[in-house]
């Protein structure tokens, strides 16, 4: 049953992996990008816009790395969402598979456990550099970019929450509705509230254990060091995350209760 | 249907809704062990979705289903083989794959009837299934269906896309399980003359609902035919007519039951299988007999 679910997921495990390693290059062009041009103003290891604010082509290559955390997570959710029942029950192939003997419930649960655990490797594969080398230049253009920024938070958790959700969504709307078109248009409408929705309800649930723990950031930036906006979201990001987690199962729960027609 | 023969499915009260459309509606049937049953009715009848309701692929509304004695649950699924209409199978699989998937999800699956079924219909098993005519891919679907060894078959409307020398050797196949090995079989079908021959058990649907369910030696039996004017239509005054059709100042009528009435140019004759079932499917429900008297 693996071996079928990973060879039906295949294209678009192949298509999520590609751009990936796309983006993944492209983070490494762009960082360098930037590097090159404090390299160039001699101040390398500067943190501080006021004093090497990007410009040009360093400041194009800060919009992409935003660009790519922003919004790679969700493409990748839904590439494997949609792709995860929609075709399936589209062309009938369902039919097919919940007639052999196999619980309908163990392969919903086999395909959506793939779908999201690649999900979950691909975007740690874009989140892992962007946190760790990206950030530290798009800190340069904050105040450019930060409604981007309240996309992914700099959060490694809550850019992979996003795509576990969204790949759990994709397949729970393929499942009930069996349209590709339409489970990606519903996807792509629904996902931001349930992404939003999941996470808040994260924070909300979350918030007094951290407040009990000692409340959500204790650390005070020095004026002139900007480092600390990097790490600023980071509690918000684990809960929105957690809260995500919790979304993932309960479509995962919804997933083996839908009768297909 | 005799008591002492268990039932392989039985359906109770099931109904259906899409929408405001209902695809099922209150139907009840039940399908003795070992019988060949065909399914008839027109498109959208609610054919498919009676099918695809006893092999569990949709959950009814209301009513109750059991399939070889038990309500529906996972651990009957190895012994149903279901061909869905237009046999949908893995079009990226080649016909090798596909039998190899059959081993793996299936624990009561025999590899090398499997294999033999493939090669009676001369498959090409590097071939991939997307690449196959819709006949071809109906072959392997049975193939695949057979290969799990069922005891109940149910096939929708497995016949449609096969040449007449295809359809003949699927129609051997089937009645080979069915004399081997006991095999229920309950297919739909358009065509009369497809099933005419080889089932023992008819079901006609009609807009959601069952418009008869019989034996076919029984279905023929029970029916008659009326030929005569329309001028002698008083004839047919209080009995159950199933169709009613006028040509001119002639009439033909398919009426349920052995009772007849002669009046003026009214000639009674028994139907063939086909008359009946044509009869049925052209009509959703009973004539009315007020119509009857009308005309």
């Amino acid at each position: 049953m693996s071996w079928l679910a990973l060879r039906l997921l295949r294209p678009y495990l192949i298509t999520a992996a590609a751009l990936t390693a796309a983006a993944t290059a492209y983070l490494w062009y762009a960082t360098s990008t930037v590097q090159d041009q404090l390299d160039g103003a001699g101040t390398p290891n500067c943190l501080d816009p006021n004093v090497c604010y990007p410009h040009g082509a360093a400041m194009d290559a800060v919009l992409g790395i935003e660009l790519i955390a922003a919004f790679l997570p969700a493409t990748l959710g839904l590439i494997l969402g949609v792709a995860l029942f929609a075709p399936e029950r589209e062309d009938d192939t369902i039919a097919y598979i919940l007639t052999q003997s196999v619980a309908r419930r163990r392969w919903v649960l086999t395909k959506l456990c793939y779908a999201v655990g690649a999900g979950l490797t691909l975007s740690l594969i874009v989140a892992v550099p962007f946190r760790v080398v990206g950030t530290r230049y798009t800190v340069l253009a904050n105040d450019t970019y930060e409604m981007l920024q309240l996309l992914h938070f700099n959060s490694i958790s809550f850019m992979a929450g996003q795509t576990a959700a969204l790949t759990a969504l994709g397949g729970v709307l393929g499942l009930a509705h069996g349209r590709t078109l339409r489970t990606l248009a519903l996807t792509v409408v629904t996902g931001p509230i349930v992404v939003y929705l999941g996470g808040g309800l994260g924070v909300l649930l979350g918030a007094p254990l951290v407040s009990l723990a000692g409340g959500f950031d204790t650390t005070t930036a020095p004026a002139t060091d900007f480092s600390a906006d990097i790490s600023m979201f980071d509690t918000i990001g684990y809960l929105m995350a957690a809260g995500l987690g919790l979304a993932v199962l309960a479509m995962g729960y919804l997933a083996t209760r839908i009768r297909t027609a | 249907m005799s008591d002492d023969i268990p039932a392989a499915v039985t359906v109770e009260g099931v109904s259906r809704r899409f929408g405001t459309t209902d695809a099922l509606r209150d139907c009840t049937l039940t399908i003795p062990a070992g019988a060949v049953v065909a399914v008839l009715g027109r498109n959208g009848a609610g054919k498919s979705t009676l099918l695809r309701a006893i092999v569990g692929l949709l959950r009814p509304d209301r009513g109750r289903l059991t399939v070889l004695g038990q309500p529906l649950n996972p651990s009957i699924l190895p012994r149903i083989g279901y061909v869905a209409q237009q046999a949908p199978l893995y079009r990226n699989l080649t016909v090798q794959q596909t039998l190899r998937l059959g081993a793996r999800l299936n624990p009561r699956w025999a590899t090398d009837y499997a294999e033999h079924l493939v090669h009676t219909a001369t498959l090409p098993t590097t071939a991939r299934v997307g690449s196959l005519s819709a006949g071809q891919r109906t072959r392997l679907a049975l193939a695949m269906a057979l290969g799990k060894r069922p005891d109940l078959l149910i096939l929708d409307e497995p016949l449609a896309a096969l040449d007449p020398i295809a359809r003949t050797e699927v129609i051997g196949t089937l009645m080979a399980e069915v004399a081997d090995r006991g095999v229920t079989i309950v297919l739909s079908a358009h065509v009369v003359a497809d099933i005419q021959h080889i089932c023992d058990r008819v079901v006609v649907l009609a807009a959601g609902g069952i418009r008869l369910d019989a034996e076919t030696d029984a279905a023929v039996a029970e029916h008659r035919i009326a030929v005569g004017a329309v001028r002698d239509l008083a004839a047919l005054d209080g009995l159950p007519v199933v169709e009613l059709r006028r040509d001119g100042n002639d009439f033909t009528a398919l009426v349920h039951g052995t009772r007849t009435r002669d009046a003026g140019s009214v000639a009674w004759h028994s139907p063939t299988l086909e008359e009946v079932l044509l009869g049925y499917l052209r009509t959703a429900k009973p004539q009315p007999v007020e119509e009857v008297r009308v005309a």
